[in-house]
């Protein structure tokens, strides 16, 4: 008897397995259609919008500018002139504030590998230890084969071409005296150029198709190594470029203006700002030139929950814009710290504010691996 | 009526005062032990050990076991070698009833090091060990039976083999009452949020980005947890059954990160199949060998293995206490009014598997008491990017960092310092929403079994 019973249960419940799943799925179609749960999402059109109108346009634009920086350097080499020294600091403010555009993709030829560290911490790392770079002038040690990164990068080259306590003349003159702090700057540039030019070219050599094909968003997929890299660019922003500065970090006892990056040049404000804009540009999906195709916006808005978590996004960025407005454009990072911290503190509460839509909403909807190596779930 | 009743009663009764051939116990023995060898060794080599255990500066802790502390570095990789090496024991039948105990101590050890890496089928393998030191297999086919012939015995008491059954009960018919959920069934969350992802998958990711698909595995998965075990348990259904569970495991593996465990449960399962089953399988694997053991004359001969006779009754009420525990255990969610999936009041344990999509982002933010200066907690600088996911849907993680922390500055020299979080949690994806009083104090408040009134409420239906 409770055999037969156990075998007509077997049938009866596969039976009604089946059918359940069949009525509930056909019962579902009229429903939630806006919700867009079963549009299809093209990854690997939204991967070369990024490869081919972000990632590569930028790391070109930042090659570009270092080459005519060089050539600047050549010049500035020849005749060490204020005139010179300071078609030179323009030049380095445009490599830098291109840098804001490139710095959010240390993945691939531009992740850690062995010793190298992500492309980020190669060439922009500060504070910069001003101490070890005048140690470095004087032996004129370029050898870089140390792990002194703040000794070396963008913001060494800054810190060699600007200060904010002497005239330009003082500083011509500082070069003039000491011919190791043309030769230290012209090795730091070469240096900073064979790194950007080592990653731009591996993208166009093969690279940019690799990712466009690394489809899926589990451990090492693309889509999971550039979103990792977007956060920790926009947490990068909202930490050590304004919240440490601030003093907002545990342990804190005040504020630490000099912490600001690009310190030397007082130009902390802008290339911030610059950076913001690049971050929603990333998360827009659009170019700095401001072509808007495939982004993390449209992938999100075709995910269960993603429309919501999009408006959550742009109502954010709104106030982030907003406090960004109350500035005082003319006034540096550092003197604002100092003198009128108000509107600052205000956008580090907004941006504290919008982490969590980048951060965890956003990986939580689209179902990406947030560890940077495989991990076991269940 | 009453006799079906009596019937079933009898059966049982059968099934616990029987004996049958040892065959299923030994392959289980086998399995077993290669299985915690291979995710040992898969451990290691994927540089876990390293990466769990070593680098990090804290590690979140299991309630009642805050006092087991992770070793020094040789350590961590001498516990992994031991268990290693102990397991294979296990599979050999070498001095089987030392080593299936320091392989359950072992196994239950590492895994108390850190909460962060709970997983349910870790708690499975911790179980299943700890039965696997109580039943004789080691009687046949081993090292032990090998050395010792008076120990070699082909007939055990049926219990010894329905414990591991009732054990495998118990893991799919509670996942299966853990799907039996609103979210679950009538709007095929999580999975619909998880597929979609899989739509570049070979051959089937389109399908995977249909939402009725989502509904489909929900209600398959229903349906397979509720119904495997009944399937496997009647012999006319068993083979079927059986290919089931390895289509079910195989997929799961397929489309999602969760490890050795599609293998554990494939190769475990196999203890429904019948002895005779077993017994030709390992007969015809010995004779494709060309292996004639002593073992294998013994092997007709009948003989049952016999246990002192007070031993034995200690142990059965062991077993009897075990399960009790464990079809209780699993329900303690149930003295909990709130949201489970919010608060998790009794989720780990529990054989909630894949059941829900959970993200947060917790800032902690400190001050010294009276003292209006706060500051923001960076917290890749204590916890790796595992430990981060984990801290921010988990109430008691929460407060144990919070106490980290409150620690970890006043040794700075700080003084009376106080934790707050400000915590934001999307649960199957919905918007984010506060999820830990911001106003509380965490580094006064202690972990207990009562109700968490420092979480919020689901904010949601």
């Amino acid at each position: 008897m409770i055999r037969i019973m156990n075998k007509k249960n077997a049938i009866l419940s596969i039976a009604f397995l089946l059918l359940a799943s069949l009525i509930i799925s056909s019962c579902k179609k009229d429903k939630n259609e806006p919700d867009g749960g079963s549009a299809s999402f093209d990854q690997k059109a939204m991967l070369t919008n990024y490869a081919d109108n972000l990632i590569i346009p930028s790391y070109q634009a930042v090659s570009v500018s270092l080459e005519e920086f060089k050539t600047a350097v050549n010049t500035f080499e020849q005749s060490t002139t204020t005139q010179n020294l300071e078609a030179l600091q323009q030049k380095w403010e445009l490599v830098h504030t291109n840098w804001m555009w490139a710095n959010a993709y240390n993945f691939g030829p531009a992740g850690e590998q062995g010793i190298t560290k992500r492309l980020v911490e190669e060439v922009a790392t500060w504070p910069i230890d001003t101490l070890a770079v005048n140690t470095k002038v004087i032996s004129l040690d370029t050898a870089f084969a140390d792990f002194k990164r703040d000794a070396r990068g963008l913001l060494a080259i800054e810190y060699l071409l600007f200060d904010a306590q002497k005239t330009n003349a003082q500083i011509v003159s500082t070069f003039n005296s000491n011919t190791n702090r043309t030769a230290y700057l012209i090795a730091l540039t070469n240096k900073v150029q064979a790194q950007i030019v080592n990653v731009l070219n591996q993208w166009n050599n093969g690279y940019r198709d690799a990712f466009i094909a690394n489809t899926g968003t589990a451990v090492g997929s693309s889509i999971s190594m550039m979103y990792n890299e977007f956060v920790r660019d926009y947490e990068a922003v909202k930490n050590f470029k304004l919240g440490i500065p601030l003093g907002k970090k545990a342990g804190q006892t005040g504020t630490e203006a000099n912490k600001v990056e690009a310190l030397f040049s007082g130009k902390s404000l802008t290339f911030m700002q610059e950076n913001i804009k690049a971050v929603e540009n990333n998360w827009q999906g659009k170019s700095r030139a401001g072509s808007d195709a495939l982004g993390w916006k449209d992938y999100l808005e075709s995910v269960t929950g993603g429309d919501a978590l999009v408006s959550e996004t742009q109502n954010q960025q709104a106030n982030i814009a907003q406090a960004m407005s109350a500035f005082n454009q003319s006034t540096s990072l550092y003197n604002q710290i100092n003198t009128s911290p108000t509107p600052l503190d205000k956008l580090y509460t907004e941006m504290q504010k919008q982490t969590r839509f980048y951060k965890s909403d956003m990986s939580s909807l689209l179902g990406i691996a947030i560890t940077f190596t495989d991990a076991d779930g269940d | 009526m009453l006799m079906a009743i009596r019937n079933i009663f009898l059966s049982l009764k059968n099934s616990f005062n029987g004996s049958c051939h040892a065959a299923p116990l030994i392959s289980i023995r086998i399995f077993f032990g290669l299985l915690v060898a291979f995710s040992t060794i898969r451990f290691l080599a994927l540089g876990w050990a390293n990466e769990h255990f070593i680098c990090p500066d804290f590690h979140f802790k299991y309630f009642g076991f805050e006092w087991v502390q992770v070793p020094g570095a040789f350590w961590v990789y001498f516990f992994h070698v031991a268990l290693i090496l102990s397991s294979l024991c296990v599979a050999f039948g070498f001095l089987y009833r030392f080593t299936s105990i320091i392989t359950f101590l072992l196994f239950t050890y590492i895994q108390l090091w850190d909460a962060t890496y709970y997983l349910n089928h870790y708690y499975f393998i911790s179980l299943f060990a700890l039965l696997m030191t109580i039943v004789p297999a080691h009687v046949s086919y081993s090292i032990d039976a090998y050395m010792q012939p008076a120990l070699f015995a082909n007939r055990v008491p049926s219990w010894t083999i329905n414990v591991l059954k009732l054990q495998l009960a118990i893991v799919y018919i509670f996942a299966g009452i853990a799907k039996l959920n609103a979210p679950w069934l009538l709007e095929a969350l999580p999975l619909k949020i998880w597929l979609p992802s899989r739509g570049e998958y070979f051959l089937l990711g389109p399908l995977f980005e249909q939402e009725w698909v989502a509904y489909l595995f929900s209600w398959v998965g229903m349906f397979y947890d509720l119904a495997i075990v009944f399937l496997l348990v009647n012999i006319r259904t068993r083979k079927f059954a059986f290919f089931l569970v390895v289509v079910f495991h195989l997929l799961t593996r397929w489309l999602f990160p969760i490890g050795v465990f599609p293998f554990v449960m494939i190769l475990m399962t196999m203890i429904f199949f019948s002895p005779r089953w077993h017994y030709n399988w390992q007969q015809r694997l010995l004779s494709f060998a060309g292996i004639t053991t002593p073992m294998h004359r013994y092997i007709n001969r009948f003989r049952s293995y016999e246990w002192n006779a007070i031993v034995l009754k200690g142990i059965k009420m062991c077993v009897v206490l075990f399960f009790i525990f464990q079809l209780l255990f699993p329900l303690r969610c149930l003295l909990y009014s709130d949201s489970l999936f919010w608060k998790e009041q009794g989720y780990r344990f529990s054989w909630r598997v894949m059941l829900i999509e959970k993200a947060g982002d917790a800032t902690f933010f400190i001050n010294e008491k009276g003292k209006e200066k706060k500051g923001e907690v960076y917290n890749e600088e204590f916890l790796t990017a595992q430990q981060q996911k984990q801290l921010a849907i988990q109430p008691d993680f929460i407060l144990q960092y919070a106490h980290f922390l409150k620690n970890h500055y006043e040794d700075k020299g700080m003084k009376d310092v106080e934790v707050r979080t400000n915590t934001f949690v999307t649960l199957n994806g919905q918007p984010s929403a506060l999820y830990i009083n911001p106003n509380v104090n965490l580094a006064e408040i202690e972990d207990s079994w009562a109700a968490r009134n420092w979480v919020t409420s689901y904010p949601y239906r």
